[in-house]
């Protein structure tokens, strides 16, 4: 792991841990409905104050904490233009099963990459520690998985170039 | 009138039974000459070099609420203090803060993190978090969670 990515996920680990504090809130604006709080914002009482960790410009993560619900935003890094479409087409792919990953939003929030929303429920049924690793671990891979693909990619482009530029010779 | 469609307007936030009121926190209204004093003094000790005063100051009545310009100017010159500090000395510089001023510590640098400039040192930002952690566990972060008082 490099240098300054440690301190960046040692941050958002304790904020998650922070965060995730959940309890059952039915609303209060309807009656027999209960909404993740965070996502409806009708209620101000019980929103609290949203977190933003940068480690750069580039690359930040949003923790929008309420009641009964957690919503964290992440920015993944892309440093150019094949970053981005690699970054577009992967999160894309996840969030359209977001279905499987439970935890997954299926909109990312308006200038991050992908979103997570945790809800009370969530957190009944799964271990809060493990959610708070899955979160830093996909944050871990996805920087790793990404750039990978950006290699694979331009060593097809440089074969493609060239099985297609040879038969001109 | 065909341009707003008048059956998404949710009449019920005009409700005057279900308005939040906000607590009424007492705050004055600051103004650039009031927060003067506090962003000299931490100037002066980023060119001394002094951390622990700079970050004294810089804790020591922040502009909650105030306006953009206001706040700003605030959080340009105490990220000054925080950025130029060295990170090996942070441990003991927040050694010596108080429980509260470790609090407003956490509070300027998570306002610090959502400014342009502040991203571009948050490296060090971070650096300070996590030694408040170190020091004395979660309790500013979950004490952040919850305070009506925001930068």
């Amino acid at each position: 792991m490099s240098q300054s990515l440690k301190p960046y996920l040692t941050a958002v680990r304790h904020s998650l841990n922070v965060a995730l504090c959940l309890q059952d809130f039915p609303s209060q604006v309807v009656e027999r409905h209960n909404y993740p709080e965070i996502e409806s914002k009708k209620t101000a009482e019980v929103l609290l104050n949203p977190m933003k960790i940068s480690r750069n410009e580039k690359e930040y993560v949003l923790i929008e904490p309420s009641i009964n619900s957690v919503r964290v935003s992440i920015k993944i890094k892309q440093s150019d233009e094949i970053e981005n479409i690699l970054v577009d087409k992967f999160t894309r792919f996840l969030t359209k099963r977001a279905d499987n990953f439970f935890i997954l939003r299926r909109v990312p929030v308006d200038g991050y990459d992908i979103s997570f929303l945790v809800t009370n429920y969530h957190n009944e049924s799964m271990l809060k520690n493990k959610l708070v690793d899955f979160v830093i671990e996909f944050m871990e891979d996805v920087d790793k998985e990404i750039s990978e693909m950006k290699l694979f990619l331009n060593a097809r482009a440089r074969y493609v170039a060239e099985v297609y530029l040879n038969t001109f010779d | 009138m065909d341009e707003y469609d008048w059956r998404s307007i949710d009449v019920d936030q005009y409700d005057p039974e279900k308005q939040f009121v906000p607590d009424d926190l007492g705050l004055p209204k600051y103004t650039l000459e009031d927060i003067q004093p506090s962003i000299q003094l931490m100037r002066q000790c980023t060119a001394s070099g002094d951390t622990i005063q700079g970050i004294k100051a810089a804790v020591q009545s922040p502009p909650y609420g105030a306006a953009n310009e206001v706040k700003s100017a605030y959080l340009q010159a105490a990220l000054d203090v925080l950025s130029t500090s060295k990170q090996s000395t942070a441990s003991s510089v927040i050694s010596k803060l108080s429980q509260d001023e470790q609090d407003v510590l956490v509070k300027l640098v998570f306002a610090l993190m959502d400014t342009k400039a502040g991203q571009k040192v948050g490296g060090s930002l971070l650096g300070w978090l996590n030694k408040v952690v170190e020091a004395s566990g979660e309790g500013s972060l979950v004490r952040y969670l919850s305070d009506p008082y925001k930068l």
